[in-house]
């Protein structure tokens, strides 16, 4: 497998309290392959999002699990700062929500970029230059060589996530990140760029990890897709498969609350559980209308479970969520 | 739509009251420093909005809402037009009057932790709206404040607390607490809810719901987001390039949008549909490259660069707005001949 993360958990340290807020991840991404993590906000999307670099916030720290590339471990491999740096950005490109924030106010945007594939190529500045160029160009920006002077300021919203798209393709990477990459754009501007970015990762023959709490962003272009809630996976399988017959109960909340339906019949309940204080169990009991006591929910924590066809599901009710989900999808 | 007796139509006024806002050609432009060019951010914008009703404003960033929105409130003097609030023009509103007229609408913004000053408590910012729009004294003001919070949801202690130690759908809420101090008519309500995750958003819609039930008031809803407009409005208006190009009940407007525009944007829109990509598989988007600048408009029609449908009148020939059926009004000449657009898989 080219990219496999193995129940990798990430924590939060504050003050005396400590908050689980990635657990027991595993997940695999094929070559090529277009894989979607989805999930309501808080559910850990964006900690995970990080430690797929192996890179946390400050007060956060990988506890126990490995994130191989190609074999290497990036968290748990004893890699020094130097040695990971091969890795990201030019193995692992990342794209983040908010574009702006992750460019240079002070310096043009084609300077960035081809500085971006100097640094890990060695490239003289001519090749680095023409290089930014063609990424510029593959993401969909018209005149690139103007636009390789502009600074990020002079560019729209979707024109400067553009450009960082285009510095996380540059290098050609083996597998890109996107964190809700277009979830702050106008509809008109998300679709385009999911298109740039779908072709451009075609092109440069990299995989693409899609993370996102929309559902019709999966739906459009994630091939398989992962759903996690609480910090943890809670089911996994091909788009299609999915978005037809949801399994867990958290799925089913998710579809139902995007389907444009009146009813919240199946929807989750309150708040996200708190990360601190995680009951016996399962993790959902307390805002899950499918709770049932003489199933386990409260006693047993469920593990994931094959239900054939890839489709994995980690729910002590899953015969009757998926009976019940047909209604709604159908 | 409700079967409220007090629904109109925001464009022929067809109601049996008249409207808590009505605005006629509004026409907003900023001028350029050092420049003798001009932004158009708002242009020949007529509206009308009834107790009890929602008119949802959409379009995409730089299309002009925020701008309206703020000439509604006379936050921003308007170039030209008219604005009546319960038939008083604002625009001509002396100091005096306007915040007399103040009191009748009031104001919700995006992010409510910069709504409010971080370094004053919750309570005290709510009372000093009480303490500018109502003669009470300070005693009843303070109880005046726990009954606000009350009304929105919100636990008294609130009151005592900074900004910064609410979560974000809470202190939306104290900021709609805020906006009713002064027993408004009419809220204007910027992206209320887009800073607020998921379900944050929902309690928040729910309160805002209840709160027109309760007390008739007017909604001026401003989003960029179709499916939450479609949800929450009874009316809606399409914004581009600071033109109201479609307005119309919600209803038809989704059900057949005409104006090629609405027609891209609802196309636009990802549903979680796994059918959708293969009926999008190929195909082209409706709407190439992005808004043009408000600077140098064309002289025709403002989407003329961008549209399929593009004839010869609508690059020389102003557009105007022509009447569809009694309640829709479209900014096209091609609008009555257009193919309907793609229905959702």
């Amino acid at each position: 497998m080219l990219f496999e993360v193995s129940e990798l958990s990430v924590e939060y340290q504050s003050l005396d309290e400590i908050s689980r807020a990635v657990s027991n991840v595993s997940l695999e991404v094929g070559s090529g392959e277009v894989v979607g993590i989805v999930g309501e906000s808080g559910c850990g999307k964006s900690t995970l999002a990080l430690a797929l670099l192996g890179l946390t916030r400050r007060n956060a720290r990988i506890t126990a699990g490995s994130v191989r590339l190609e074999g290497t471990d990036l968290v748990g491999g004893g890699l020094t700062d130097k040695q990971l740096r091969q890795f990201r950005g030019r193995r692992i490109g990342l794209i983040t929500q908010n574009a702006r924030s992750s460019l240079n106010p002070t310096v043009r945007i084609g300077k960035q970029i081809a500085t971006v594939y100097a640094t890990h190529t060695g490239a003289k500045k001519a090749d680095a230059k023409s290089a930014a160029i063609a990424a510029l160009r593959l993401v969909g920006i018209n005149d690139p060589e103007h636009r390789y002077e502009a600074y990020p300021h002079e560019l729209s919203g979707g024109m400067a996530q553009r450009a960082v798209i285009a510095m996380a393709t540059v290098c050609r990477p083996d597998v890109v990140v996107a964190d809700e990459a277009t979830s702050r754009l106008d509809v008109t501007i998300q679709a385009q760029i999911l298109d740039d970015l779908q072709r451009a990762v075609q092109e440069v023959g990299s995989s693409l990890v899609l993370i996102t709490q929309d559902l019709g962003v999966i739906a459009n272009y994630a091939d398989r897709l992962y759903v996690m809630n609480a910090g943890e996976i809670v089911e996994t399988a091909p788009t299609a498969r999915l978005f037809e017959a949801p399994g867990h109960p958290a799925s089913v909340s998710l579809l139902e609350s995007q389907l444009d339906l009146s009813d919240a019949e199946f929807r989750l309940r309150g708040l996200p559980v708190d990360a601190r204080k995680l009951p016996e169990g399962c993790w959902l009991q307390a805002r899950c209308p499918f709770m049932d006591d003489k199933a386990g929910c409260r006693t047993a924590h469920p593990e994931l479970s094959d239900v054939g066809d890839g489709h994995e599901v980690r729910c002590h009710r899953t015969s009757v969520v998926l009976d019940r989900a047909a209604e709604l999808t159908r | 739509m409700t079967g409220d007796p007090m629904t109109g139509d925001p464009m022929t006024g067809a109601g049996q009251t008249a409207p808590v806002l009505e605005v006629r050609s509004l026409s907003k432009q900023f001028a350029i420093r050092n420049s003798r060019k001009l932004v158009h951010a708002c242009d020949d914008v007529s509206l009308e909005l009834h107790a009890g009703q929602t008119l949802g404003l959409i379009g995409e960033s730089g299309s002009g809402k925020t701008t309206v929105g703020r000439c509604v409130l006379r936050l921003i003097d308007p170039t030209s037009g008219s604005i009546f609030l319960d038939s008083a023009d604002i625009t001509k509103a002396g100091p005096r009057e306007l915040r007399r007229l103040r009191r009748q609408m009031q104001i919700v913004f995006q992010e409510p932790a910069e709504s409010f000053n971080p370094v004053l408590t919750v309570g005290s910012q709510i009372e000093l709206s009480l303490k500018v729009f109502s003669g009470l004294s300070p005693a009843a003001r303070r109880r005046r404040v726990d009954d606000l919070l009350d009304r929105v949801g919100v636990p008294a202690v609130a009151a005592g607390l900074l900004p910064g130690a609410l979560p974000a759908g809470v202190l939306q809420k104290c900021s709609i607490a805020r906006a009713l101090a002064s027993e408004p008519r009419l809220l204007v309500l910027d992206e209320p809810t887009s800073a607020l995750a998921p379900e944050a958003e929902a309690d928040v819609l729910g309160l805002l719901t209840k709160l027109q039930q309760d007390f008739g008031l007017a909604y001026l809803f401003i989003s960029h987001d179709l499916s939450l407009v479609r949800s929450f409005c009874d009316f809606v208006a399409v914004m581009y390039l600071g033109q109201i190009v479609e307005l119309g009940p919600k209803t038809d407007v989704y059900a057949q949008p005409r104006h090629p525009y609405t027609q891209a944007l609802l196309a636009a829109v990802l549903h979680p549909d796994p059918r959708q990509r293969l009926a999008r598989a190929g195909r082209e988007t409706q709407l190439k490259g992005e808004i043009p600048s408000p600077i140098d408009l064309p002289a025709g029609c403002y989407l003329a660069s961008r549209c399929q449908y593009v004839t010869d009148r609508c690059t020389a020939e102003r557009q105007e707005l022509i009447q569809i059926d009694t309640s829709t009004v479209v900014r096209c000449w091609r609008a009555g001949e257009l193919p309907a657009a793609d229905e959702r898989p």
